[in-house]
């Protein structure tokens, strides 16, 4: 049998058995549930109004800022023509001028007289008029420009016989195609300059 | 030593006489009287009349100053000592009976008003002037003592009037209990004799079935009390319910608690509150043996 909780004097609640004050711990526990709530929210409260003023200092800050700040120069804005000169101009300063004179210079002989080169950036190209003993002479010229990097190959355009000169050398007109891709090197079909012409021949 | 003591007062109140007795601080002593008076005899054996001559009693109820070995000593710087008062009272002065809970009950409001209209179906008048405690339990039966509050306050003003602080007040049947309650029977009997005053308490499956309180009218023997315990079983509606055999347990201080092993049919054993400690010339009165009760439970 269990002891009886039986006394007529009414014991002040620490007195109790923790069973019976179990409604007043509750109570407590509650009431320190609440006050701890309040000060959390009253916490919550006061964190987002400090959040508030420093949202606004910033605001007037970046106004300050900007009142301080020059405006920004206008857009610069090019007409059609003008860009497709500036990427002519852009793509005739980035021809490889020198590999290219490099690679005539190394294939240059006694037998050829190179008379003019013109670049074609856009067709990646070089234009150029020669003369030549005879069409043995401008095929293995061809050949060895073609072979020569950057060139690709070298075809020939136009060819005759000038008969101003006494020596009635060959006068022709090629255009060599050049590949300036890093790593990659002269074309397989560099016979191709040979044999093109001739077949026109 | 703490300047700070408390001293326990054990009183002992039944309707005939009333005793005060000190707790020593060493409990090899005996305890210390303090007071004794034996109450007039009511006009009538109504509990307004006893709670009145109660009430006058206790006026003259003057303790003795406490023994010189509990003071402060001379020269010594003085100590603060304050006095618990305990009361035990008789189980006559207090109506005693069994509540079970209805169905469903919630808080302990309701079980205070379940158990007036069991005070008021019982004893036939409201609950108005009786101060109610209970052991509460919402599921099972339980026990509902029953205080007149006149008696109540006559106490409580008598130990204020003392500078006592009264720390609890306890029907005699209720401290066995407590003190007892690792030997209380789960089915069977609990018979408390103090004074001429007999208690019964009815356990059943370990929950409590019935209680009675009989005033003896005179010393009872053997046979009488079997035969008042053969009655009260016949009242009982629940015996032999749970299929196990009873037994009794008779404890208490009065002189005619029987020694017999079998009682009724029943096993049966007795277990006697030591009043060895009573104090020379407090006799072995009922209140004596009541404030006794009350010193360790």
């Amino acid at each position: 049998m269990k002891p009886l909780n039986i006394d007529f004097v009414v014991r002040r609640p620490w007195q109790q058995p923790l069973a019976t004050r179990s409604r007043a711990i509750l109570i407590a526990l509650g009431g320190v549930a609440v006050l701890a709530a309040a000060a959390l929210a009253w916490q919550v409260l006061q964190l987002e109004r400090q959040l508030a003023e420093s949202a606004q200092a910033i605001a007037r800050a970046g106004q300050e800022v900007a009142g301080h700040t020059p405006p920004p120069r206008p857009p610069l804005f090019l007409s059609a023509a003008q860009v497709l000169a500036i990427n002519a101009a852009i793509g005739q300063l980035n021809t490889p001028w020198p590999a290219l004179l490099d690679a005539f210079e190394s294939v240059a002989s006694a037998d050829i007289a190179l008379l003019q080169i013109e670049p074609d950036y856009r067709r990646r190209l070089v234009k150029g008029v020669a003369e030549a003993m005879n069409h043995q002479t401008m095929l293995d010229y061809l050949a060895a420009l073609g072979a020569a990097a950057p060139f690709a190959r070298a075809l020939v355009i136009k060819q005759e016989i000038n008969d101003k000169d006494p020596n009635r050398p060959l006068r022709f007109s090629f255009e060599a195609l050049f590949d300036d891709t890093p790593g990659k090197g002269p074309a397989s079909d560099r016979a191709t300059p040979q044999a093109r012409p001739r077949e026109r021949r | 030593m703490s300047r700070f003591r408390a001293r326990r007062l054990l009183l002992g109140c039944s309707a005939s006489d009333l005793v005060l007795l000190a707790e020593p601080e060493a409990t090899t002593d005996a305890p210390q009287l303090l007071a004794a008076l034996a109450v007039a005899a009511p006009a009538a054996a109504t509990a307004s009349a006893v709670t009145a001559a109660l009430g006058a009693a206790l006026a003259g109820l003057q303790p003795a100053p406490l023994a010189a070995a509990d003071q402060a000593p001379a020269g010594a710087q003085s100590a603060v000592q304050s006095h618990f008062l305990s009361v035990t009272l008789d189980d006559g002065l207090v109506r005693s009976f069994v509540v079970t809970p209805p169905r469903g009950a919630q808080g302990l409001r309701e079980l205070r008003a379940t158990a007036a209209a069991r005070f008021a179906g019982l004893y036939g008048e409201s609950a108005e002037h009786w101060l109610l405690v209970g052991d509460w339990h919402a599921s099972s039966p339980f026990i509902v003592c029953a205080l007149p509050r006149a008696l109540y306050r006559a106490l409580d003003q008598w130990a204020q009037a003392h500078s006592w602080r009264l720390d609890s007040m306890a029907p005699a049947l209720v401290r066995v209990c407590n003190r007892l309650c690792a030997s209380i029977p789960s089915d069977g009997w609990l018979l408390v004799g103090f004074g001429q005053t007999l208690s019964l308490l009815n356990l059943c499956n370990d929950q409590i079935a019935s209680t009675r309180s009989l005033p003896l009218p005179g010393v009872p023997d053997f046979a009488a009390l079997e035969t008042l315990l053969a009655q009260e079983r016949l009242r009982s509606p629940d015996q032999g319910a749970s299929g196990r055999q009873q037994s009794l347990l008779w404890a208490g201080a009065a002189d005619w608690l029987p020694l017999a092993s079998h009682m009724a049919g029943l096993e049966s054993r007795t277990i006697r509150l030591p009043d060895a400690g009573a104090p020379a010339g407090a006799g072995s009165s009922a209140a004596t043996q009541l404030a006794l009760a009350g010193r360790c439970s």
